[in-house]
């Protein structure tokens, strides 16, 4: 403590000899600090700071690097009414015009081209190829004489129904129903979405709803890249859908009306961040003007405002400067730390000009008065700025990197604030005392009131105190993390958002949140295996209530050795004995009413089935790691150091979708894929941000309980008074324990920016309760209402202005900010309450006692 | 790639739905010929009936078949969605919805069960009264331009061109033959690609909820597979029960009165042109 005093004197000394020096010193340290502000990289990656130590983290993060972010772009192409024939031109030259744009690595418009003779004979060598038992027995039934037979019956019956040109031609196209049979069996991998639409598109059942899905070559959290790309997206696309509808024929009156969206996690994210600029601004003004007005209101006095923030806007800079010097890239959220750094400064200087009035109102001069300022109030605004420090400090105990950042900067910046504050106050004050008018800042407001509430039933007070904390912890004990994940890591009300949830009701498909599936093999060729039996396992589960409603995997392009030299074998012998099928099929043909040119296109479409069956035969066993489909290949496998890992991409069903839903879904899906050899491995952003969020209550409980034993640890070492210290917890973890119980009363789901909420309440709460419990204990003599009266006005001046800026934050439309401001709002009321009613009713009790005992033992 | 039989069947309940409903409503207003109120008749009748069979007779010209198909047909609806349409004579199918599940039986042999999206433009396809209300309800069917009114014998003709329907795009014109008590007897569809669909309506009626119809209507329906069902995504199987004798028609068919009347002659040939006077 006296060194503590020593070195406060020694500051007070230096700054009130060298004041103009002092003054100048700062403002060229803190002007160069604002210099480098412009050169502090904060870096485009939202997950920059998000550790990788948990594996689903991890594992999603390779797996984007190794296939791409799928999907994380959708255009969703919105007709009016049915979009009718205009549809397929029109779609499939916005779909290539959109392969052209940098940035994108794959663009997905349909299933499948119909009309690609080599894209179909393709994928009826790989379904040959990969058929399993049962499909390889009902392809060879096909191909005898009443299969044959039976086929062009129904088919003839199809005909009779359909009026469309296009579908009778793929009718007459397939007269053994072969395609039909392949398309069947593909069912699995687009689910309800295969009856969308008769050109393969990606389409809602009723016409009227198309996408394209979009594949960047980049990372959804790279924010730059993301906002650049979205954003010449948004620029482009009414020219590029101008141009093409210019360019196609047909009847593009449909296209009148045409609507279209951009959604997907890029997008989402994107629009978050849009939200997150837009926002920053009119949080710092609404901040800015609710503290100025609390100031101005208290003070009456814009130049004694002005003066109170120097210290403030000083210590900013030289936070940044020491930002610059400290990290290569920052992440975003750090930028955030300003304005704590600024809320917590408000304290140490609305105290220690508090303690000045007051000494210079008693008649002394400014040193004298600045000389008491640093023996009584000093020790404890340092004690308090330690403490805040500390309680920062202890953020680098984090798991997240991203809040270890932010608990350096933080405690940095509190530090250099102290400085700031002690060099600056008494250079101020020698500076102002040669005005010839008093500028020194000075209360205008009568608190009396305030500070004489807790002699009206001290002992009801200190009864009541542990009653509301243990209701508080009763409800606090219910808190648990935010379920809906998209709101705690996006911003409420994203148009991206609403319009996933629109193609999800049209598609009867969650596509807000897909999941994927990964297992590493040592070879493809065991890989492809057990890709097989996942398959099977996930077809077992779309039948049972387990709500998935599409898989898509590398089964439908490669097949295990075993299973394709059976298929070839099989193939082989249908290849064999085409020539007695052959005078069948023509003569069963013959018998039917089809017209001579339906007849043709028919026996041309037999030549053909005969053309495919024949080069399943001739091309070589592929292996898994070449033959034809190779790029498609790599959206499902690719090779990680000596291993081979496969990827699956698992859509729940639309009314999946609620989180518990969805984990049990997970669960589920995981359960019954135990039986599988190899462990296979959940990933996805919602796993992610279930994993974040999950450790969130864990990490809360260990960072407030390592930060409340480090700042009384510290408070009791340099003070080395138990009595007091025990005294100054009871404003900061009652206020703790308030603020979580009034969260879980509310039911409110806790986000990540809860990790926050526990060193501010720390440090915010003891700060005030050190300047009682301190003065107090050293002031011998004085009477617990006397030492109230000079603290109250400090106290809830400082207080209402630090509870007014978190309560800005309450504007934001990102949930993380509003319970973030929110939750310091409830914090700090309870706290202003429990310093300035709760805590000197305990000290009046305690003086009672004392001088009670020293009657007693007069 | 093959299509899809879900969207085979869209268009031929389509039609025959359609004319089933103009059958019904338009009664009352053809001494007038005034489209909107026989829209407002059939609007008025599709809240009102709750269920209904109809019988027409069908003949279908395409450049696939060599020869014009012609078949003796029946609808059975019941709402909210439920139907059975059956056909039989040079194609025999039977299709039963329950709004959610689509059963199609080929030639009494074998059935593909499909299911349909509970809210999807497929349900709404295959559901005539919805499918009507919503043609109606969007001025889809105000949006018709009636491009002429004639009388041929004793029957008024009325030649509609649903250019501005998009599920109906495919349609070169329709004409709608009205006997002089207002009922609608005969559709004829002219396709773009050059076919032709000409449906005969033999009778239209409300029926009870016990009429042996509306029974084999539920009956069939209580055999559709759960929609849970594996099998009942695109599968085909073959049908045990479907050989029955009353499988088709519980009822009399009512024969087509006339029902040659405007059909093709055995040249192929139509022997009169609605719409257009001999």
């Amino acid at each position: 403590m006296k060194l503590l005093l020593w070195m406060l004197h020694g500051i007070r000394r230096v700054a009130s000899a060298f004041p103009i020096a002092t003054l100048t010193v700062f403002i060229l340290l803190a002007a160069i600090g604002f210099y480098l502000m412009q050169f502090i990289d904060i870096s485009t990656d939202l997950l920059a700071g998000v550790d990788d130590k948990e594996a689903v983290i991890r594992l999603t993060r390779e797996n984007i690097d190794l296939f791409g972010e799928q999907d994380s772009v959708i255009l969703v192409l919105e007709f009016p009414g049915p979009a009718g024939e205009i549809r397929k031109p029109f779609i499939e030259a916005l779909g290539e015009s959109l392969k052209k744009f940098s940035g994108v690595r794959r663009v997905v418009y349909r299933f499948l081209d119909p009309e690609d003779e080599q894209q179909i004979a393709q994928l009826f060598t790989h379904f040959l190829r990969g058929m399993n038992q049962r499909e390889r027995q009902a392809i060879q039934g096909i191909f005898t004489p009443q299969g044959m037979a039976d086929a062009l019956r129904r088919n003839r019956n199809r005909l009779f129904l359909v009026q469309n040109p296009y579908l009778e031609r793929r009718i007459l196209e397939d007269p053994l129903e072969l395609g039909q049979f392949v398309a069947s069996s593909f069912t699995r991998r687009v689910g309800n979405i295969s009856i969308g639409d008769i050109y393969l598109f990606i389409g809602s059942p009723d016409s009227s709803v198309f996408l394209i899905q979009v594949t960047p070559d980049f990372h959804s959290a790279d924010v730059a890249k993301s906002r650049a790309f979205v954003d010449r997206l948004h620029e482009s696309l009414p020219r590029v859908i101008e141009q093409v509808s210019a360019s196609i024929e047909g009847d593009t009156s449909k296209l009148k009306g045409l609507k279209w969206y951009l959604t997907g996690k890029t997008v989402f994210q994107h629009e978050t961040d849009v939200v997150f600029d837009h926002e920053t601004l009119a949080i710092i003004v609404v901040a800015f003007l609710l503290v100025s007005g609390v100031l101005i209101f208290v003070y009456r006095s814009l130049t004694a405002v002005g003066i109170l923030v120097i210290p403030m806007v000083i210590a900013d800079g030289l936070t940044y400067g020491l930002v610059y010097i400290s990290y290569s890239h920052i992440n975003p959220v750090v930028m955030g730390s300003s304005a704590i750094v600024f809320g917590l400064g408000t304290d140490y200087v609305v105290h220690l000009w508090g303690k000045f009035r007051e000494e210079l109102n008693r008649g002394l001069s400014v040193a004298e008065a600045m000389t008491n300022v640093f023996q009584q109030a000093g020790p404890a605004v340092a004690m308090g700025a330690l403490t805040n420090v500390i309680a920062f400090a202890c953020l680098c105990f984090s798991d997240q990197p991203a809040m270890r950042q932010f608990g350096y900067v933080c405690s940095l910046g509190l530090a250099l604030t102290l400085l700031a504050s002690l060099c600056l106050v008494p250079a101020l004050a020698t500076l102002l005392a040669r005005a010839k008018r008093d500028y020194f800042p000075t209360s205008n407001v009568r608190f009396a009131y305030f500070s004489r509430l807790f002699l009206k039933n001290p002992r009801l007070v200190v009864a009541m105190c542990p009653v509301i904390v243990a209701i508080s912890v009763v409800f606090g004990l219910h808190l648990s993390y935010e379920k809906d994940l998209y709101k705690v890591f996006l911003a409420t009300q994203v148009p991206s958002m609403e319009v996933v949830q629109k193609i999800s009701q049209k598609f009867q498909s969650n596509f807000a949140q897909p999941t994927f599936l990964s297992f590493d093999v040592d070879d493809p060729e065991t890989g492809v295996l057990v890709q097989r039996q996942i398959d099977s396992v996930l077809e077992k589960l779309m039948e049972s209530e387990a709500g998935i409603s599409t898989f898509d995997s590398i089964s439908y392009l490669t097949a295990p050795r075993p299973v394709q030299e059976a298929n070839v074998k099989a193939v082989s012998s249908i290849v064999e004995n085409w020539s007695h099928l052959q005078p069948v099929f023509s003569a069963r043909l013959a018998m039917l009413d089809f017209s001579q040119q339906a007849n043709q296109v028919m026996m041309d479409s037999f030549d053909k089935t005969l053309r495919i069956l024949k080069g399943v035969n001739v091309l070589p066993l592929a292996d898994s790691t070449d033959g034809p489909g190779h790029v498609e290949r790599t959206w499902y496998q690719a090779k990680v150091g000596n291993k081979y890992r496969f990827l699956t991409k698992v859509r729940y069903a639309h009314s999946v979708n609620n989180p518990d839903r969805l984990m049990e879904a997970d669960r589920k899906m995981l359960k019954a894929l135990e039986e599988v050899p190899v462990p296979v491995r959940l990933s996805g952003t919602r796993q992610v941000m279930e994993a974040i969020l999950g450790s969130l209550v864990g990490e809360l409980f260990r960072l407030g309980l390592i930060g409340a034993l480090a700042v009384l640890g510290s408070f009791l070492l340099i003070y080395r008074n138990p009595l007091a210290t025990a005294l100054s917890i009871i404003p900061m973890a009652g206020s703790f324990c308030i603020t979580l119980g009034a969260l879980g009363a509310l039911g409110v789901g806790i986000p990540f920016s809860i990790i926050a909420v526990a060193p501010l309440i720390f440090g915010l709460c003891i700060d005030s309760a050190m300047h009682v419990v301190m003065r107090t204990f050293d002031a011998k003599g004085v009477s617990v209402e006397q030492i109230m009266k000079s603290l109250t006005p400090p106290i809830v001046t400082s207080t209402v202005t630090n509870a007014l800026g978190f309560l800005a934050l309450t504007i934001s439309q990102q949930y993380s900010m509003q319970f973030l401001g929110w939750a310091l709002f409830i914090g700090l009321a309870a706290n202003l309450l429990l310093t300035i009613v709760t805590l000197p009713a305990f000290m009046l009790l305690l003086e009672s006692r004392r001088k009670a005992r020293v009657a007693l033992g007069t | 790639m093959a299509c899809k039989p879900l969207q085979i069947v869209r268009t031929s309940l389509l039609i025959v739905a359609t004319l089933a409903m103009a059958a019904c409503a338009a009664r009352g207003v053809i001494e007038s010929m005034d489209r909107d109120k026989l829209i407002e008749g059939m609007e008025k009748r599709a809240y009102l009936v709750d269920r209904f069979r109809a019988d027409f007779t069908q003949t279908r010209r395409k450049p696939a078949f060599a020869r014009d198909l012609v078949v003796q047909g029946r609808l059975v609806f019941e709402k909210p969605s439920s139907f059975r349409l059956t056909i039989i004579g040079d194609v025999n199918l039977e299709i039963v919805s329950d709004g959610k599940t689509v059963q199609v039986v080929h030639d009494l042999r074998d059935q593909e069960i499909h299911q349909m999206q509970g809210s999807s433009g497929l349900s709404r396809l295959a559901d005539p009264l919805v499918l009507l209300l919503d043609h109606v309800g969007n001025g889809g069917m105000r949006g018709y331009s009636i491009v002429q009114k004639e009388i041929e014998g004793e029957s008024l003709v009325l030649e509609i061109k649903p250019e501005n329907s998009a599920t109906l795009e495919l349609v070169q014109s329709a004409y709608l033959s009205f006997s002089q008590q207002g009922d609608l007897t005969k559709v004829t569809i002219m396709y773009k690609d050059g076919g032709m669909d000409e449906t005969v309506f033999t009778s239209w009626a409300a029926v009870a909820s016990d009429d042996p119809d509306i029974v084999l209507l539920r009956r069939r329906l209580e055999g559709l597979p759960d929609t849970a069902d594996p099998a009942a995504r695109g599968g085909r199987r073959e049908c045990a029960s479907c050989l029955k004798q009353d499988y088709f028609f519980p009822s009399p068919i009512h024969e087509a009165n006339g029902a040659q009347q405007g059909a093709v002659n055995n040249s192929g040939q139509r022997r009169s042109q609605p719409g257009k006077n001999n």
